[in-house]
């Protein structure tokens, strides 16, 4: 009897034990002794603050997940690159990841023009590159193998336009953009001038510059004589801010609504007063998001960013990049052995493309057919020396 | 008025132009050099600028020649490690020298300074001068003069005194000058200092005049110079400063007469130095460079 109730009570124990293993979810460990991600920011040139934003929300998410157990086990381990904000030297940097360092995944690049350089060469390279912050409409068609945790560029700025124009009761504008820059030349050229027909703004004439023109008084002199209601700035902040100081200078009260990559703290730094009431979008909501999430997550960036600064939305796009990674990569049982890369990478690419409401500190984001992002996106206004949400 | 206003716009651009080129001509007068690091001297010195006034709150008039003093001893410096210590026989190693010294001036600018656009300070404050439609900043006004009186002051300073003398002599014939008891080696140290100094100063002015400053702003003034150097003839100081305003007025009008959608600013740019080279070799105003 004894033995009987004895062989019973293991039998309990042993279902017991069963039933726990299968119900906590623990990913097999990978091969290896790490994670090998690629990191392609630009921290230096025309989107340095966007590069900076993604590097530094990067290396949060893999601070925090590194000390949570890593990937399957293993940390992640970020091998850095800079690509200057430049198309040429991305081709052989992304080549390098691929080839040398041979890491699974690349988190970046950061801005449209590099994108339109890097994406075409990765269905060679057979390599997923995640940008965090591109927004040219078209892109990520490109290649099977880029895809763009961000909204394109026409989405953010639909309802910047409307609410633009009911606040400053805008009929007539100029726009003005850089002709050297990928999502710069889109907006400016196409997107800019379709948004201000829908929402009935008379476009009066369409400026181009370049990226390394320093001075905009001739461009503010001929805008000056059309007398617009207000200006398109499709441009980085830098050029945005120089443009906005200029027309000042000379006298224009026209207001501003600046493409994607004007909203950024950078703007408001070198403008200072004169981009007060400046219009810009976000694809992430950062100011006052009450999400402890988006809020512990500034406050961190704020510990690590240059002066301070608040981050813009590629910095919280770059940090749940890397948690998609980490969910994709343990998700679709990516092996981490060498001989099996890429097999990994493949795999990769299959759990980005299917990536579904995924609840990152962006929003919750949703790959759509071509790899673009979709989430929130938010009206940004300069006041008071900070961005506001409109 | 528009185009009035253009003119001044043009006459502003120029003026820094024409100061990024003085500094250029005066070192390939003297060396038969084209220091290509000379821009990265200006933004080495838009840099100083921005922190002496960051740091110590100093006026532009004290500003000013302070960071034409640092920028001065750091082109004594370029001039005594990366181009006096080689030799004159390899005729393009100077030339490359002075390449290496502008990648490693901007990737230390990018290091310290970050590789992004800078606000430049306030130095003085901004008052709008109006006319009818047509308005003129004070801080404008005020670069202006001190571009045109820096040129004024340099010019005396060739024509006039001892070591302008000798810089003239050293241009024309190292050898003649050596014999006729010139100290080479110190006039060419001096020019490097006062060429190095001029473009400390047009790294301020350009600060002041387009409000924000970054590592890679050398470049672009680099380029721009040299063009004013061949526009105004190689060596030819006084060259120098007209070219620097033509080709200011030439970039505003480019604007102002192609159809506005396509910026051909740098196509104008280059554009006419390439028909100097073709129809104009030695530039509007006559070389003053002697074959060596």
């Amino acid at each position: 009897m004894k033995k009987d109730r004895f062989v019973l009570s293991m039998f309990i124990v042993f279902i017991l034990v069963t039933c726990l293993v299968i119900a906590v979810p623990v990913h097999a460990k990978l091969a290896g002794d790490k994670v090998k991600v690629g990191g392609l920011f630009g921290v230096s040139g025309v989107c340095a603050e966007w590069g900076t934003n993604g590097k530094i929300g990067t290396e949060i998410a893999v601070e925090e997940i590194n000390a949570a157990g890593g990937i399957g086990g293993l940390p992640i381990e970020i091998t850095w690159y800079d690509d200057e904000c430049k198309g040429a030297p991305v081709i052989p940097l992304v080549e390098k990841l691929t080839k040398k360092d041979k890491v699974l995944v690349i988190n970046g690049p950061c801005q449209s023009s590099t994108c339109e350089v890097a994406f075409p060469k990765l269905n060679r390279l057979k390599i997923v590159s995640i940008a965090f912050c591109s927004s040219k409409p078209g892109l990520s068609k490109l290649s099977k193998w880029g895809f763009r945790n961000t909204l394109t560029s026409d989405k953010q700025l639909d309802p910047a336009v409307k609410k633009w124009k009911a606040k400053y009761g805008i009929k007539t504008a100029v726009v003005i953009y850089n002709s050297e820059d990928a999502v710069s030349t889109v907006e400016g050229k196409k997107i800019m001038p379709v948004l201000f027909e829908k929402h009935g703004i008379k476009l009066l004439k369409m400026f181009s510059f370049q990226t390394q023109t320093v001075d905009f008084a001739p461009f503010i002199t001929e805008i000056k004589a059309l007398n617009p209601d207000g200006i398109g700035i499709g441009s980085c902040y830098e050029a945005g801010a120089k443009i906005a100081i200029e027309a000042r200078r000379q006298g224009i009260k026209a207001q501003f609504i600046g493409g994607a990559c004007n909203s950024t703290p950078g703007l408001i730094e070198v403008g200072g007063e004169a981009v007060e009431g400046y219009y810009g979008s976000t694809a992430a909501w950062i100011q006052g998001n009450p999400d402890p999430r988006v809020i512990k997550f500034v406050k961190e960036f704020k510990k690590r960013s240059p002066a301070g600064k608040d981050p813009t939305y590629g910095g919280l796009r770059a940090y749940d990049n890397m948690y998609i990674i980490k969910k994709v990569i343990e998700e679709e049982g990516v092996t981490n052995k060498p001989g099996d890369l890429q097999k990994d990478r493949e795999k990769i690419r299959q759990g980005w493309a299917k990536l579904k409401n995924y609840p990152g500190i962006s929003g919750v984001t949703t790959m759509n057919e071509e790899g673009d992002g979709q989430g929130g996106v938010k009206t940004l206004v300069v006041k008071g020396g900070e961005f506001l949400v409109k | 008025m528009i185009l009035f206003q253009q003119l001044i716009n043009g006459l502003m651009l120029g003026a820094t132009y024409s100061l990024v080129a003085i500094g250029y001509t005066l070192i390939f007068g003297v060396l038969g050099l084209l220091h290509f690091a000379h821009g990265e001297v200006l933004m080495a010195g838009a840099f100083m600028g921005l922190y002496i006034i960051l740091w110590s709150g100093l006026p532009l008039y004290i500003t000013l020649p302070l960071t034409m003093i640092a920028t001065g001893i750091l082109g004594l410096i370029v001039q005594f490690f990366a181009i006096r210590p080689i030799k004159k026989d390899y005729h393009l190693a100077p030339l490359l020298s002075t390449i290496g010294v502008t990648i490693i001036l901007q990737h230390l600018a990018i290091k310290i300074f970050g590789g992004y656009g800078t606000r430049f300070p306030d130095a003085i404050s901004t008052k709008i001068y109006k006319f009818g439609a047509l308005t003129i900043s004070s801080d404008s006004l005020l670069i202006f003069g001190i571009a045109v009186m820096l040129m004024l002051v340099l010019y005396f300073f060739i024509a006039k005194t001892k070591v302008g003398r000798a810089m003239r002599a050293v241009a024309e014939s190292h050898l003649t000058a050596g014999f006729l008891g010139v100290n080479v080696d110190r006039i060419v140290l001096i020019t490097f200092g006062v060429a190095s100094a001029l473009a400390g100063a047009a790294g301020v002015l350009v600060g002041i005049a387009f409000h924000t400053i970054t590592p890679f702003m050398g470049l672009t003034f680099a380029l721009k110079g040299l063009v004013v150097m061949l526009l105004g003839g190689l060596g030819n100081v006084v060259g120098a400063m007209i070219g620097g305003l033509i080709l200011g007025l030439a970039e505003v009008s480019s604007v102002v007469l192609i159809p506005s959608e396509i910026n051909l600013q740098d196509v104008f740019a280059f554009g006419i130095m390439i028909l100097i080279l073709i129809f104009k070799p030695e530039g509007l105003f006559g070389t003053r460079v002697s074959k060596r």
